[in-house]
């Protein structure tokens, strides 16, 4: 089990305007899953992730990551956390756009006082798989969303952190990225074993992952396991979890 | 909700904001006023003789300028940042001439803010500046200052055109903008980041060959290599180098420099290097207009200071040089006077006589050959010298056909340099006598005014004195033949005595000398002048100081809301607050270093140029300007760490 997370509620406000965003959640990750989370705009699935990957913290539960109960530490120490085991891709990229391809990719490495050399022979690796070598050179406005995502997908995984959260990552993709990145994900996934969880509101985003977990209102509504099945009918299956999900919404 | 009130909070959350601007603006005011009221005193006025009226009226005048400069540049930063504010009025359907009178009467009400309260500030510390004024120039007589309506007349008037420039500003700006460059004027550094082409490192190349070649030429300027007639196109020649090399250095050699930094590590940056490098290589080159102009009149005010203090620190030595002796007089009768008057009021002094013969002497076989071209010598190597008997002198001896010569004067010493040894002739009225020198005795022995201006005293064998004494020159030419100094054993007796060489008359000057000379007169004559000089760079300085500080800092804190982006992705990836403040403080240590390194370095090869004609001593001042200088722009710095240190922490 890489993140198990109990009853996990997080609020915003004070006590007397009080929104309740996320109401006593528990979920489990193992190591090597790949996990989606959908719901509709604000069924708190942006909270969730916030929480679990420690940039927000929770009103109450407990968090549990690669063995280390996340309330239980400060916000430097939270800080020093992300920096050694986690990995980040948000929807707008976060490139620092000041810096060229390869400086953004290893970035994270340079914290870690990795030798110069390894650090090259990881880039070159990495940068070689996501298919941007060719513009390692190159700043951030100078390339297509695709190659931009490709970019921050690369600074996520060059560390090889326990586990690698992704917020929409294909939200501002047109579908041709898109697949391409969730391509990319799904062989780091299936081939390196790397743990990932995604939050998107795209189906056929979902339909990549191993696992996915429906949420409503801020608690689970309900999850679909892959399995055997091929990513087509997972699709479909997503897709009528949503449309019976959406209904229920809407109080059809 | 109404427009009032829409203009109240806008002018309440700005104060907040922007109390740095509110501060300057009032101080702008202030210092302009004091300067005004200043210039209405009465001392002014009895002291027009002394040119006070025109030296300051020039003051006000750049004065003016500076704070114009600045107020135009902040009102231009402060539309820009605000722009996403007037977008969202022009949104929800103002009309552009109704914004404008938003913006208008909340300047309005800025300005004449400011300007209250400057004056009534100005009043208070205009009264502590003529003290500090009349102290610098030893004068007694008491600073009595009233409100000078004059002065306010003139400050609301100026700061009332500043206000009509700002409306102008503010309706170009409007007008220019359409909604959608309002909502993005503030993602402009998107396009910012590109690769060094081969033009910028070129530009980044010539920049410093500008720059040292021009450091070069100030070095040339006054060595006395340069032909005086040569001087001034040189001057204009190094001026535009270095303006030029300047411009260059910020546009190109900064982004080469740092480039090549990071192009070594491969791609593989520290974080303190991500902060600070990378942002400042491409800002740099987008303000690269503004950073010369600050860099330029850094150094010029650093500079000038510089060049003031040095005349005011050196003043002491150069009466010393002007005038050996405390006092002096040349005939035997006036010292006899002065100093019965000096023993009836117990002043203690020791006296020394002198004869001294004005002889013409040729130089020809002295001086370094090529070391006076250009000037009146190399047409004509005679000149009028001081000679005078080795026995008036003490632990001197000259042999015959020998001469020891004393050290010219200072500013002569830059002009023409002499041999180590070499031949003297004295032209005496029955022919040339041919002495031998290998020696420069650096001391002063008669005032300037008796050795032509600070040519060298020959002190000659005692014979060969009383034999150039029969064939002497015509009284005319050998007006003063006894020199009498007279040194007082105690300095503060030197108020009392100098009274009384007044008061016996000793002391005439009525623009012709009479042979009389005055240590302490002089000294206090010389206090007058770069006292004043003194007053008005330090004053100019601050406000320059205040102004570009201010602008400096505004920039940073803009630039600190645009890469407020940075520093959340930075902290989401797990860099905590203090790992991005340290690599905030080297950003602030070059964005603040850089330009003050560049004016300092500037400053010093200009003072270093030029100081001798000043004062007699250089690194002293200079470097107690330089470090008055630095301090303020640390306070700067430090404050725009301050802010930057809240944006990081807002920052997730």
């Amino acid at each position: 089990m890489i993140l198990v997370a109990k009853k996990i509620h997080k609020s915003y406000g004070n006590k007397f305007n009080k929104q309740e965003v996320l109401r006593g959640l528990d979920i489990q990750i193992q190591k090597g899953e790949f996990v989606a989370i959908m719901g509709a705009s604000g069924s708190g699935k942006t909270t969730l992730l916030n929480v679990l990957s420690t940039i927000d913290q929770a009103s109450q539960g407990s968090i549990v990551i690669d063995g280390k109960e996340l309330n239980a530490m400060s916000a430097k120490q939270l800080a020093e956390f992300r920096k050694h085991h986690l990995g980040f891709i948000f929807q707008e990229y976060h490139l620092l756009d000041t810096l060229t391809v390869k400086e953004n990719i290893l970035l994270p490495l340079s914290i870690k006082k990795v030798s110069a050399k390894e650090a090259g022979e990881r880039f070159q690796t990495v940068a070689a798989e996501l298919g941007i070598l060719e513009v390692k050179d190159k700043y951030p406005h100078e390339l297509s969303g695709g190659q931009k995502q490709r970019t921050a997908a690369a600074r996520a995984f060059i560390h090889n952190p326990s586990i690698i959260f992704a917020d929409e990552p294909t939200g501002a993709l047109d579908s041709k990225s898109a697949s391409d990145l969730l391509n990319k994900l799904y062989d780091f996934y299936e081939k390196k074993g790397s743990t990932i969880l995604m939050v998107t509101h795209d189906p056929l985003a979902a339909s990549y992952a191993s696992r996915v977990i429906f949420i409503k209102d801020g608690r689970m509504y309900t999850q679909l396991y892959k399995g055997e099945e091929t990513r087509q009918a997972f699709f479909k299956d997503v897709i009528e979890t949503q449309g019976v999900l959406g209904g229920m919404a809407y109080g059809r | 909700m109404g427009v009032n009130h829409l203009i109240l909070q806008n002018l309440k959350k700005n104060m907040k904001q922007d109390s740095l601007y509110v501060l300057a603006l009032v101080f702008s005011v202030m210092l302009y006023f004091s300067f005004l009221t200043l210039q209405d005193d009465a001392f002014v006025h009895e002291n027009k003789d002394m040119g006070f009226g025109t030296v300051l009226q020039a003051g006000t005048a750049v004065l003016i300028v500076i704070i114009l400069v600045f107020l135009l540049y902040a009102n231009h930063l402060f539309l820009k940042r605000r722009s996403k504010e007037i977008g969202l009025l022009e949104i929800i359907g103002m009309r552009k001439r109704d914004i404008l009178r938003v913006l208008s009467a909340e300047s309005f009400l800025l300005y004449a803010g400011s300007l209250v309260l400057g004056m009534l500030l100005g009043f208070s510390v205009s009264k502590l500046s003529a003290m500090v004024l009349l102290n610098m120039m030893e004068m007694d007589s008491m600073a009595s200052l009233h409100f000078s309506s004059t002065a306010a007349v003139q400050s609301v008037l100026a700061f009332s055109v500043m206000y009509f420039l700002i409306l102008i500003m503010n309706v170009l700006y409007l007008k220019r903008q359409s909604l959608l460059t309002l909502f993005h004027a503030k993602s402009i550094s998107e396009n910012k980041a590109e690769k060094i082409s081969v033009f910028t490192a070129f530009m980044g190349f010539l920049g410093i060959i500008l720059i040292v070649s021009s450091y070069g030429f100030l070095t040339k300027l006054f060595s006395g290599d340069i032909a005086k007639k040569q001087i001034g196109d040189l001057a204009i020649t190094t001026a535009i180098c270095l303006m030029m090399g300047t411009y260059l250095f910020y546009k190109g050699s900064v982004s080469l420099i740092f480039q090549l930094i990071r192009k070594r590590k491969e791609g593989y940056l520290t974080l303190n290097q991500v902060l600070s490098l990378s942002s400042i290589m491409f800002r740099m080159k987008s303000n690269a207009l503004m950073l010369t102009v600050i860099t330029m009149v850094s150094a010029l005010s650093i500079g000038l200071s510089s060049l003031a203090y040095i005349s005011y620190y050196s003043i002491e030595k150069a009466a010393k040089d002007m005038a050996p002796h405390d006092f002096s007089v040349f005939t035997e009768k006036d010292a006899k006077r002065f100093t019965a008057a000096l023993q009836d009021n117990r002043i203690v002094y020791s006296m020394q006589r002198m004869q001294v013969l004005q002889v013409m002497a040729d130089l020809s076989q002295a001086l370094v050959p090529g070391s006076y071209d250009g000037l009146e010598i190399s047409r004509d190597p005679r000149v009028r010298m001081a000679v005078v008997s080795e026995q008036s002198v003490q632990d001197i001896n000259v042999p015959p056909n020998e001469v020891v010569l004393t050290k010219p004067a200072d500013t002569l010493q830059e002009a023409l340099t002499f041999k180590k040894s070499g031949e003297l002739i004295l032209l005496g009225r029955k022919g040339a006598i041919r002495l031998h020198f290998a020696r420069i005795e650096s001391k002063t022995m008669l005032p300037l005014r008796l050795t032509n201006h600070g040519f060298p005293v020959a002190i000659v064998n005692e014979d060969q004195f009383q034999q150039l004494a029969k064939q002497a020159p015509a009284a005319e030419f050998n007006k003063y033949p006894l020199y009498i100094g007279v040194d007082l054993a105690n300095k503060q007796d030197a108020e009392s005595a100098e009274r009384i060489f007044r008061e016996l008359g000793l002391y005439q000057w009525d623009g012709i000398w009479k042979g009389f000379e005055s240590q302490w007169e002089i000294s206090y004559i010389k206090k007058q002048g770069s006292g004043l000089l003194m007053f008005i760079a330090g004053f100019l300085g601050l406000a320059f100081l205040i102004a570009s500080g201010c602008i400096l800092y505004f920039k940073q804190i803009e630039e600190s809301e645009e890469d407020k982006a940075h520093y959340t992705v930075l902290r989401k990836l797990g860099f905590t607050q203090e790992d991005l403040l340290g690599g905030i403080r080297i950003k602030q240590m070059m964005n603040f270093g850089i330009p003050l390194a560049l004016g300092l370095c500037h400053s010093f090869f200009f003072v270093k140029s030029g100081w001798f004609i000043f004062g007699s001593e250089m690194w002293t001042p200079m470097l107690i300007v330089m470090l008055l200088y630095t301090i303020f722009y640390s306070v700067y710095g430090l404050a725009s760490i301050r802010h930057d240190k809240r944006v990081i922490r807002d920052s997730l």
